[in-house]
């Protein structure tokens, strides 16, 4: 074949923009073949681009535990496979986001684990506040700490992050009456301490905690599963209309807060419109399935969840599949469903490495 | 159609509305075309303002290439305002899509020259279906596949060769 004439390096960045994010491999093996690409996707002009140019980050695997090995394992739906730190049969991972996997350990405290660097910062634990709890239940997020202030989340690993955890607690003998509240406090790893505690009280026992109740971040509030907390608004609960449903957990729809929920092979969304005269309504959205569904979680910014799908036939579970709730595309991206799974989701470009050459 | 008004210097012919431009590729073809679809062209949208005699010269761009430029904005000009979600505007898009499919089964060589033109004539839907063209022959292929692809010597010494593939050995499978 004729040598093609040479593109200028502003044109092989166009079609580099273009490679699709599913797989990030593609970029890596694009940054091997000369130093002036390699160049080109080791700019982090080029990621920035890269992310508004594509939107929504690309799910490249999830953190689950293992019961039968007795460790966190990271599934990989791409080729993309970070190391995971060795852990006891006692470790769970809680939340996983920008990067961070946030693991408690059996102190009980936690350890934030950075999967691009490979980092692991141990926090101290959570003071305790209350001492007359009769029972209560919790949940943690971590986040990196610039977010916001508009991180893009293409640089930021390393850098400083918050865990903002969640207790609702049901206080038996501090007062006359009864007494349920849920409280907030933030680490900041930059000052190495966690917050005054932040409280609201309320009539009812609300379960925050829970394998299936991952937290959900939507610009720059977190939600839990049936109590809702803004991390700069302080705490508020949301009611939902589907408070019986158990199998049900907070989406992003488009921006606004929204529920999924399953229900053998149906998964239903819920999401909220308001009308011209101000009335809101809450609209369902049904997808139907020829497997039923065991169970699911959302991937956070994607329009997508994932899910184990059982067998009609037998006792094996199908595989795990994720459902883009906009397109409705079914693909499959794991075999194996284990506990505590956890959705990884990322920009990932050559830079984001050490791949940077003198 | 202030633009339009304002070309009457250059050949325009044609009555009403269907007003038409003459380019000239860099070997001296000369395409008349309907100025609407010139206009996708913001390079040549930009000259027709200025206006001026014998044709708008466009020296980077030969005439096969330009024929084919031509022919994506002669399709793409010509689809009328969508009316959203109704079954003719969908049909309309159905249609594009096929037709920018077939304008894209060409070589590399030609397709490295129509983005060339696509980005000196600045038509940028062109410019976005030949990169995302060139992309999709990329995505599956090792480093040495996209070396022999476009002619481009490896120049990394055999250690930052190593070093790459150690930084991502550990991570990518």
């Amino acid at each position: 074949m004729a040598a093609l004439p040479a593109l200028m390096e502003e044109l092989v960045e166009e079609i580099l923009l273009r490679v699709p994010p599913e797989e990030p491999a593609h970029l890596i093996r694009a940054a091997m073949v000369c130093k002036a690409w390699c160049r080109i996707l080791s700019d982090g002009g080029f990621r920035r681009r890269y992310s508004r140019f594509h939107r929504m980050p690309t799910l490249m695997g999830y953190i689950c535990s293992v019961f039968m090995d007795a460790c966190l394992q990271f599934v990989p739906t791409t080729s993309f496979s970070p190391p995971l730190p060795p852990t006891s049969c006692y470790y769970r991972a809680r939340d996983c986001r920008h990067d961070r996997v946030l693991i408690q350990d059996d102190s009980p405290s936690f350890i934030v684990w950075d999967l691009i660097t490979g980092n692991r910062q141990h926090l101290s634990s959570r003071p305790c506040a209350h001492h007359h709890q009769t029972y209560f239940s919790s949940n943690e997020a971590v986040l990196c700490a610039r977010h916001q202030h508009g991180c893009d989340h293409l640089d930021c690993h390393g850098g400083p992050f918050l865990v903002v955890s969640v207790k609702t607690v049901h206080d038996a003998g501090a007062a006359e009456h009864d007494a349920t509240y849920t409280c907030a406090s933030v680490y900041s790893s930059e000052t190495g301490a966690w917050s005054a505690e932040t409280c609201t009280t309320h009539d009812y026992y609300y379960d925050v905690g829970g394998c299936m109740k991952r937290s959900l971040l939507i610009g720059d509030a977190l939600y839990f599963t049936q109590a809702g907390l803004s991390v700069i608004h302080g705490l508020s609960v949301i009611d939902t209309p589907l408070v019986s449903h158990k199998q049900a957990i907070p989406i992003d729809v488009d921006g606004c807060i929204g529920i999924v929920q399953y229900d053998g092979n149906c998964i239903c969304t819920w999401s909220r419109q308001v009308d011209l005269n101000g009335l809101e309504t809450v609209i369902p959205t049904w997808h139907r399935l020829l497997y039923p569904v065991d169970t699911i979680r959302f991937v956070e910014g994607t329009n997508t969840v994932l899910l184990c799908l059982g067998n009609n036939d037998r006792d094996r579970d199908l595989g795990v599949f994720t459902l883009n709730l906009k397109s409705r595309q079914v693909t499959q991206v794991a075999e194996r469903w284990d506990d505590d799974v956890l959705p990884y989701t990322s920009f990932y470009a050559p830079g984001t490495t050490h791949l940077c050459l003198s | 159609m202030a633009a339009a008004d304002s070309c009457d210097g250059i050949s325009t012919s044609g009555g009403g509305w269907e007003k038409t431009v003459t380019l000239v590729s860099s070997d001296d073809a000369r395409f008349e075309v309907r100025e609407a679809a010139a206009s996708l062209s913001q390079t040549v949208r930009r000259m027709i303002r200025a206006g001026g005699d014998g044709g708008i010269p466009l020296p980077k761009v030969d005439a096969r290439t330009l024929s084919t430029v031509l022919e994506y904005c002669n399709k793409h000009a010509a689809v009328p305002a969508p009316a959203p979600e109704s079954s003719s505007a969908e049909a309309a898009a159905v249609d594009l899509e096929w037709f920018d499919k077939e304008l894209m089964h060409v070589d590399l060589a030609t397709l490295c020259s129509l983005i060339r033109a696509a980005d000196y004539l600045e038509v940028a839907g062109l410019l976005d279906l030949t990169c995302k063209t060139v992309a999709d022959m990329i995505k599956s292929k090792t480093a040495e596949e996209i070396r022999q692809m476009f002619g481009i010597q490896n120049d990394f010494t055999p250690e930052e060769e190593e070093q790459l593939s150690r930084e991502n050995a550990g991570v990518f499978e």
